[in-house]
């Protein structure tokens, strides 16, 4: 068995960490419901049921990217914590399998149950309604056009989330939306002041259609983006994993 | 040929460095006492043989491997309990199905065994809910269980109830193998003196003593005895106040017990003592 990956250590980790947080996971899901039926019935009392048809759309959307961005702030949290760090650290699997094991957990892991708790909320929520009020509104389906166009977005963000809660020790959800923050601005800064030094002269000079820079921002963005910024964060996560002692606990 | 684990000089963090200039090699097979006053640096020794720290320079090597590395070919065979050691938040049996699948020579009977001698449930119920004596129990009997052949015990009579301490004892002695080493990093001398052998003792970044109980008795012998022993009398080394009277130590081997808290502090008070004594016999770093 290789000492650097190995598909059967990476589901006995897969297992490790799913026991580790299954109850956590479920006492959310639970709550999140629950939030959900109370909000249905309300609808239901008002007797607005026909014009919320975008009720598990939003649901979905707000459990993804509120539980999946905080849950994944906290993904590494047994590798930064004083007791917990050692077990992480010994745990007799590779950096990469441990890293791959939480990223896994927290991307596809998290996007399939979600899909799966929405849908079956759907179906005992409307099964209420129908008995009760004789109406229901559409089935949340899980192959939802709008939900699954959003899921790239939802992994960028969940990329920066794991890379905050490896790099950082504590309170890791506020660090890195306080870094993103500052990284865009920082950027939007250079960009800005590229654009006022050089973008005159280029627009005077040809359209500025025609200037490259924008063509650049406008090609380039959207690659970076989407195709390079996720594996960029998984990977630098990696290494922070690879580098973690167990002085680094706190 | 047996495979040591040598530590070689190294500067810890390189700020305030916890070693300077330390070189230990320790052979399987054999119980070690690592001893040390507080900041000494055990419990840093033991994180560094086992890849939870790195060291800032100088080599380290376990079982072969360089520890930092972490390969999970290694860490299979290291297990370490920690002083604070605590359990996960997770029910007993689920504990065991998620781990033990990583180390292919887990004995599940062997592993119930260990429970029952230490009684503690097969069913615990959730390990956190247990206590700390208990935990560090349940994770010991899970570490011997997996066959790990550098187990890394930090005070592991800390928490531990009379009873356990000498069933510690015992099942330390009956796990010890020729290939297996244990190190184990206490102040509990008392409590397990008669287990460990050789004794290493850790003193301002270096090794002052690295020798069986054999060498040391063999070079030294102790009294006790009820007045102080007359200052300056030939080959007396070191002399402290004890309840009831007074422990001497001699130059020359002896037929007498080793107290290996007064042997501690003779070292600790006089580190010539050990580099004079011990030198000859090769023991000492």
């Amino acid at each position: 068995m290789s000492d650097q990956f190995s598909l059967q250590r990476l589901s006995w980790v897969l297992r490790n960490d799913v026991m580790r947080s299954y109850r956590s996971a479920l006492v959310i899901s639970g709550t999140a419901a629950l939030v959900a039926v109370v909000v249905s019935l309300a609808i239901a009392y008002f007797g607005e049921v026909g014009r919320t048809e975008l009720f598990y759309r939003i649901f979905f959307l707000a459990a993804l990217f509120a539980w999946g961005t905080i849950a994944t702030s906290s993904s590494f949290s047994d590798m930064h914590g004083r007791a917990s760090n050692m077990a992480f650290l010994l745990l007799p699997a590779s950096a990469l399998e441990k890293t791959v094991s939480r990223l896994l957990i927290y991307t596809v892991g998290l996007i399939a149950y979600l899909l799966v708790l929405t849908t079956a909320l759907s179906w005992v929520l409307e099964g209420i309604n129908t008995l009760w009020l004789g109406q229901r509104r559409e089935f949340f389906s899980p192959f939802d056009r709008v939900a699954w166009l959003l899921l790239p977005h939802f992994i960028v963000a969940q990329a920066l989330f794991f890379l905050g809660a490896a790099w950082f020790r504590k309170v890791q959800f506020v660090k890195t939306v306080g870094t993103a923050i500052a990284i865009v601005l920082g950027f939007s800064a250079i960009v800005g002041v590229l654009g006022w030094m050089v973008g005159p002269t280029a627009c005077m000079n040809a359209s500025c259609e025609d200037f490259v820079l924008f063509e650049w921002l406008t090609d380039g963005a959207p690659v970076v983006y989407f195709y390079l910024l996720s594996p960029f964060c998984w990977f630098v996560a990696w290494l922070r994993v690879r580098e973690a002692q167990v002085s680094h606990g706190i | 040929m047996k495979q040591r684990h040598g530590i070689g000089g190294f500067d810890l963090f390189g700020r305030g460095a916890v070693f300077k200039e330390l070189s230990l090699g320790l052979a399987p097979g054999n119980i070690y006492g690592l001893l040390g006053v507080n900041g000494a640096g055990k419990s840093t020794l033991l994180k560094l043989m086992s890849g939870l720290l790195f060291a800032a320079a100088g080599t380290v090597r376990s079982l072969g491997r360089d520890p930092a590395e972490r390969e999970p070919s290694f860490l299979l065979d290291v297990f370490v309990l920690a002083e604070d050691a605590q359990a996960p938040n997770l029910l007993a049996g689920d504990f065991v199905r998620a781990r033990a699948p990583f180390y292919p020579r887990f004995d599940h009977a062997l592993f119930e065994r260990y429970l029952r001698e230490f009684e503690i449930p097969p069913a615990a119920g959730n390990l956190a809910a247990l206590s700390h004596g208990q935990q560090k129990k349940f994770l010991l009997a899970f570490g011997l269980a997996s066959q790990a052949k550098l187990v890394l015990l930090d005070e592991p009579t800390n928490g531990l109830d009379i009873p356990s301490k000498s069933l510690l004892r015992r099942v330390i002695t009956e796990a010890l193998t020729p290939d297996r080493l244990f190190v184990i990093s206490t102040h509990q001398v008392r409590d397990l003196g008669t287990l460990m052998d050789p004794i290493v003792i850790l003193h301002q970044g270096n090794v002052l003593l690295n020798s069986t109980l054999a060498e040391i008795g063999a070079q030294l012998h102790m009294t006790q005895q009820a007045s102080p022993p007359t200052a300056g009398t030939p080959d007396l080394l070191f002399s402290e106040p004890t309840i009831g009277g007074f422990w001497s130590v001699w130059r020359g081997g002896g037929d007498g017990p080793l107290d290996l808290e007064v042997l501690f502090n003779a070292i600790v008070a006089k580190p010539e003592l050990a580099r004079s004594v011990f030198a000859m016999t090769g023991g000492a770093a």
